[in-house]
C-alpha cells in the first residue's frame, strides 16, 4: 500500500555543524549532518534509523524548528522552515508532558497557543483522548500516569492543533517492551485514522519495519541518508510472518553494513 | 488525609477509574488521627514537663527560670490589658507589608533575571554580595538614613526578603526542564507566552521554596529588628523591654508567641499555596 501523495516535506543539502566550546578560547567543530537529502510524501510514514550519534534526532529537531540548521533547506508545503510552527506536531522521547496541567490541559495547550476558540477545543480533546484511550484520565495530573500513558498524552497533544506532519523523536525508546508494542499498535491505528504524514526517529529495526512505508537509513557521523528501504506490506502487520521477517532482515543487514559489518556474516543488529 | 492519599497511589490503583467506596471506617480514622496527634504533641508535652520539673526543683533561680504557670498568668494579663494583641498586630503588620513587597519585587526581578541574560549579568554579582550580608548588619546604616521608624524596619525586611526570593525565582527559571521548554516552543509558545505558560509554572516549585525561606527570614528580622530599632510596640520590642524589668516570664511568653505565630504563618499560609500547586502536580511531596 505505497502512498503516492504529493511531496509534503523536502529536505535539501542539509548540513549541521555544532561548535563545541572546549574552554580557554578553543573550539571544536563537529559535523553532525552532511548534505542530507530526502523527501516525504503526503500521508507517508517514514522512519529514520541509524547508529547512535548519527544525528537522526538532530535532523528531526531541525525539521521541528527547534534547532538551527547550518546550511541547506527544509521545505514543508512550499514554506521554508526556520522556526517552530503549527504545521508540525512534535512527540519527544522524554514525554515532556507539563506536570502543572491535567491530561486535558496538556492536550488543550497547543490549541490555546494557536488561538482556537474555547468551544471548539473541548470536542477535540474528547476525541483525541478517546483515540489514545485516556478518556477516563482527563482530569488527572500527569505524575499519576505511567510512562506509556504519558506518551499517549504526548501523542494526543501533538495531534491537537491538527498539524500537517507529526515528528516523533524515539517516542517509545524510554518504555518497556510490552508498553512499546502496545503503543506501536496504537500509533498504527492513530495513523490510519488521521492520515497524518509521520517522520519517526528510532533505533529499533523492528519498530521501523513494523511502522513505516519507507525506512531511511543514516550513516555514522557525519550523518547522511545512506540507504532507503521500502516496506510494502499491508497493515496491521504480522511481525511473525515470513514477509515481515524478510523486511526486518533486510533493514538489519543494511544497517549492519553501514555500521562497518562485512558481508557474509549473520546480521547482529537486534531490536 | 495526605498520607492515605499517598498510600493509595503507591498501591498502584489507577486514578480516574470508578471506585466503589463503602462508608468511612471511623475506628481507623480515629486511631490514625489520634496517633498523628500523639506523635506531634508528645515531644512538646515532654519538653514542658521537663521545664516544669526543672523550675520547681529549686536548683535554678526562679526569676530567670519561672515555672509555666507564672508565664501563663503573665500572658493572660497581657492579653487582658490588650498589650499582647497590640504587639501581635504591630509585628504581623510589619511582617506582611515587608514580606509582600519582598515577594512581589523579588519574584519580578528574579524572573526577569532568569529570562534576560543582560539583566542576569548585571544583577547576579550584587545579588550574591547581598546574599552574603545578613540583613541585620544593614540596620545601623538604614537607621542613619531613615531614623528609628517602621520605615527602617520594613525596608530592611523588604530588602532581605527580596534577595532571597530573587535567588530562588532566578534559579527556578534556570532549572526548568529543557524538554518542557522545547515542548512549549514546538506547540507555538514564544516570548512572553512561553514565559508565562511554561517558565513560570516550571519555576514554581523553586519559587515557593523561596517564599518559605523568605518568610522565615523576614519573621526573624521583624522580631530582632524591633529590638534594635526600639519602636513603641511589637513582640520583639516587648521581649527586649522586659529585660529592663527583669521580667523573665514576659520574655518567655513573648518567645512562645513568636514561635507559635511563625509556625501558623508557615503552615497555614505557605503550606496551602504548596498544596494548591506543586503538591497537586506531584512535583513536590511532603
Amino acid at each position: 500500500m505505497a502512498i503516492q501523495g504529493p511531496v509534503k516535506l523536502q529536505v535539501t543539502d542539509l548540513d549541521k555543524v555544532f561548535t563545541i566550546d572546549e574552554g580557554w578560547g578553543r573550539t571544536t567543530d563537529i559535523t553532525a549532518l552532511e548534505s542530507v537529502n530526502f523527501e516525504v510524501r503526503s500521508g507517508e510514514f517514514i522512519s529514520l534509523i541509524g547508529p547512535s550519534g548519527c544525528g537522526k534526532s538532530t535532523l528531526l529537531m531541525i525539521v521541528a524548528g527547534l534547532y538551527e540548521k547550518t546550511s541547506g533547506d527544509v521545505v514543508l508545503d512550499g514554506h521554508h522552515i526556520n522556526d517552530t510552527g503549527f504545521d508540525r506536531g512534535v512527540v519527544f522521547q522524554e514525554f515532556a508532558v507539563f506536570p502543572w496541567l491535567t491530561v486535558a490541559g496538556n492536550v488543550r495547550f497547543g490549541m490555546r497557543m494557536k488561538g482556537i476558540p474555547k468551544a471548539e477545543r473541548d470536542p477535540v480533546v474528547d476525541r483525541l483522548l478517546r483515540l489514545v484511550e485516556l478518556e477516563s484520565f482527563k482530569n488527572v495530573y500527569p505524575y499519576r500516569l505511567s510512562g506509556g500513558m504519558k506518551q499517549r498524552v504526548g501523542i494526543a497533544r501533538a495531534l491537537a492543533f491538527d498539524p500537517e506532519v507529526m515528528l516523533m523523536d524515539e517516542p517509545f525508546g524510554a518504555l518497556d517492551a510490552q508498553t512499546r508494542s502496545s503503543l506501536q499498535q496504537l500509533l498504527v491505528q492513530v495513523w490510519m485514522e488521521t492520515h497524518k504524514t509521520v517522520l519517526f526517529v528510532t533505533h529499533s529495526v523492528r519498530e521501523a519495519a513494523y511502522l513505516s512505508d519507507r525506512v531511511l537509513l543514516m550513516s555514522p557521523r557525519p550523518g547522511r541518508i545512506a540507504e532507503e528501504i521500502k516496506i510494502d506490506l499491508p497493515r496491521p502487520r504480522d511481525v511473525l510472518s515470513v514477509e515481515f521477517l524478510e523486511c526486518e532482515r533486510k533493514v538489519a543487514e543494511t544497517l549492519a553494513g553501514l555500521m562497518g559489518q562485512s558481508d557474509g556474516q549473520p546480521a547482529w543488529v537486534t531490536d | 488525609m495526605a498520607s492515605a492519599d499517598k498510600a493509595r497511589t503507591q498501591a498502584g490503583e489507577t486514578p480516574g477509574t470508578e471506585r466503589q467506596l463503602g462508608p468511612p471506617n471511623w475506628n481507623v480514622v480515629i486511631r490514625n488521627s489520634g496517633k498523628a496527634f500523639f506523635l506531634m504533641a508528645a515531644p512538646l508535652v515532654g519538653l514542658l514537663i521537663f521545664w516544669e520539673l526543672l523550675a520547681h526543683s529549686g536548683t535554678l533561680h526562679p526569676v530567670l527560670f519561672p515555672p509555666l504557670e507564672k508565664i501563663w498568668v503573665t500572658m493572660v494579663d497581657q492579653a487582658k490589658s490588650g498589650i499582647l494583641w497590640l504587639d501581635i498586630y504591630v509585628s504581623l503588620y510589619r511582617l506582611l507589608v515587608g514580606a509582600f513587597l519582598a515577594l512581589v519585587s523579588g519574584t519580578v526581578v528574579g524572573l526577569v533575571m532568569g529570562m534576560n541574560q543582560t539583566v542576569e549579568r548585571i544583577l547576579a554579582p550584587p545579588m550574591y554580595f547581598f546574599l552574603a550580608v545578613p540583613g541585620l548588619a544593614l540596620f545601623p546604616i538604614v537607621i542613619l538614613w531613615f531614623g528609628l521608624s517602621d520605615f527602617t524596619l520594613i525596608s530592611v525586611l523588604w530588602f532581605e526578603g527580596m534577595i532571597t526570593v530573587m535567588v530562588n525565582a532566578w534559579t527556578g527559571v534556570k532549572t526548568v526542564d529543557a524538554s518542557l521548554i522545547r515542548a512549549g516552543r514546538a506547540m507555538g509558545a514564544k516570548g512572553m507566552t512561553l514565559f508565562f505558560q511554561v517558565m513560570v509554572p516550571g519555576a514554581l516549585p523553586n519559587l515557593i521554596a523561596g517564599y518559605r525561606i523568605a518568610f522565615s527570614r523576614a519573621w526573624r528580622i521583624v522580631v530582632t529588628g524591633e529590638m534594635i530599632v526600639a519602636l513603641e510596640a511589637g513582640l520583639g520590642f516587648r521581649i527586649f523591654a522586659a529585660r529592663d524589668f527583669l521580667a523573665a516570664d514576659m520574655m518567655y511568653g513573648g518567645v512562645v508567641v513568636v514561635g507559635i505565630l511563625g509556625v501558623i504563618v508557615e503552615r497555614v499560609c505557605l503550606r496551602s499555596i504548596e498544596l494548591a500547586t506543586v503538591q497537586r502536580w506531584g512535583t513536590l511531596r511532603e
